[in-house]
């Protein structure tokens, strides 16, 4: 029996793209479908009902139908449009960065609730609570948990003896973290505080709202962000691109209200 | 069918390359043009080579020119203290056909979008400062386009002029005219509601 010519999918765009005189071209990330991309007729069009679905982090549910090089868009419903995420210029950053590395580490057809999970409820904080360097930290790493990256917390990925708390390091070429024995076989690993270990672990078994509960230092959340960083970067063997911005925008100070 | 002429086939080529131009539209624009008169190909081909060449950016607004300062810029019946910030030069022309507003314009040539890496020093915005700054400008229109990346740009470009004190307004949001309320999206229509006008 073939597919259904046409389908509803629940979605967050994570990028679109101006195509032909009116239309956009729409990627989304579904539970059921991972990454989907489907082309919107008219929707760059004033006026149109499909066009304020169809901005990046709308969170919507569409009908689409199937054609032959590419699905077609045809009806979107808005089912969250973040209106405070989308009025203050550092949640907006904090969500297409959000997007931005969703995008760079989702391929389209396979399936990731776990990931699209993660992405509604870390919109939906950044909407009603702003966003923090917690929030983005958390995020990345259970990102990475989804998408079967994560770092290795427990024992040592070098010599597989448990870790004991003093200072260990991180190596994002091992995959986790290496004991305090191996630091010197291991060339790019990162010394990795007790602090900071205690963090990821506590991080991986609980919700972002109690995720947020933890009041790092300023020390400790640069060591966080670093060694995040340096592990998505190595995932994704790119830079992404928003971060420069993040980084940017604290700089000048232009912050509203966050973090 | 493929073009076996190669000059149809170059030229359908050229037409390809364009926006919004498929291979098919590209060969019909082709076959078109043979059957054209040469007083009418002699004008297109006279057109496309003057667009570089006469063409500049206006070094006070940057909008696209063939004079510098542009034909608005030099205007001495435009109002100097209404300045609108637009994304392209092509959403001046929208502006002018409104016949409301009389100001001047700056052109932003992109908007802020962090996961094309496009931040402020890629637009024209550092240059905005030293306008706002020298000239009579009382109040500043932001026109970007109503997407994160033209709101992120307003939000950025509202907190960056906020020291001198400007009046920053913005188009208004809401229903489009001829439109049905019943397919309004909830963002549409919370800030028409919000923003609605006396009667």
């Amino acid at each position: 029996m073939s597919a259904p010519r046409d389908y509803q999918i629940e979605g967050i765009v994570i990028r679109h793209a101006a195509i032909g005189e009116r239309d956009k071209l729409v990627t989304l990330l579904t539970p059921d479908r991972g990454k989907v991309s489907a082309v919107a007729k008219s929707a760059r069009r004033p006026g149109s009902s499909l066009g304020p679905c169809l901005e990046t982090l709308s969170h919507g549910r569409y009908h689409c139908v199937t054609r032959r090089s590419t699905d077609l868009i045809v009806q979107a419903e808005a089912l969250d449009s973040f209106p405070s995420l989308m009025s203050d210029l550092w949640r907006t950053s904090c969500g297409l960065y959000i997007a931005e590395l969703i995008d760079a580490t989702t391929v389209e057809g396979t399936p990731g609730r776990a990931v699209f999970g993660l992405m509604l409820s870390v919109l939906k904080e950044i909407d009603r609570a702003g966003c923090d360097d917690t929030v983005l930290r958390y995020f990345e790493l259970r990102l990475l948990e989804g998408l079967g990256f994560c770092p290795s917390l427990k024992r040592c990925v070098q010599c597989g003896s448990t870790l004991q708390p003093v200072e260990n390091a991180l190596s994002s070429s091992l995959g986790g973290v290496v004991c305090s024995e191996c630091i010197n076989e291991c060339l790019d690993a990162r010394l990795l505080s007790v602090d900071a270990l205690k963090v990821l672990r506590f991080w991986l078994g609980c919700d972002l709202a109690t995720a947020r509960r933890v009041k790092a230092t300023e020390a400790l959340a640069i060591e966080l962000d670093e060694q995040l960083h340096r592990f998505v970067t190595h995932v994704l063997q790119r830079e992404v691109k928003s971060r420069s911005w993040l980084a940017r925008l604290r700089t000048e100070m232009l912050l509203t209200s966050n973090p | 069918m493929a073009i076996t002429v190669e000059p149809i086939a170059r030229v359908a080529r050229a037409f390809s390359r364009l926006p919004g131009i498929g291979p098919k539209s590209a060969q019909r624009l082709a076959y078109h043009l043979l059957n054209s008169s040469d007083a009418d190909i002699e004008e297109l081909a006279d057109s496309l080579r003057a667009l570089k060449g006469s063409v500049v950016i206006c070094s006070s607004c940057f909008n696209v020119t063939d004079t510098d300062p542009c034909s608005i810029c030099s205007d001495p019946q435009r109002d100097r203290s209404s300045l609108c910030v637009v994304e392209r030069p092509s959403d001046i022309a929208p502006m002018e056909r409104t016949g409301r507003f009389h100001g001047l314009y700056h052109v932003l040539h992109g908007s802020v979008s962090p996961s094309k890496g496009i931040g402020p020093d890629e637009l024209k915005l550092r240059e905005l400062m030293p306008r706002l700054r020298s000239e009579e400008v009382t109040e500043l229109i932001l026109a970007t386009n109503p997407t994160v990346e033209g709101e992120a740009t307003d939000m950025y470009i509202r907190q960056m002029v906020a020291p001198l004190g400007i009046s920053v307004t913005k188009l208004a949001r809401g229903l489009p005219y001829g439109a049905d309320l019943e397919y309004a999206d909830d963002m549409t229509l919370g800030q028409a509601i919000e923003l609605r006008q006396g009667f």
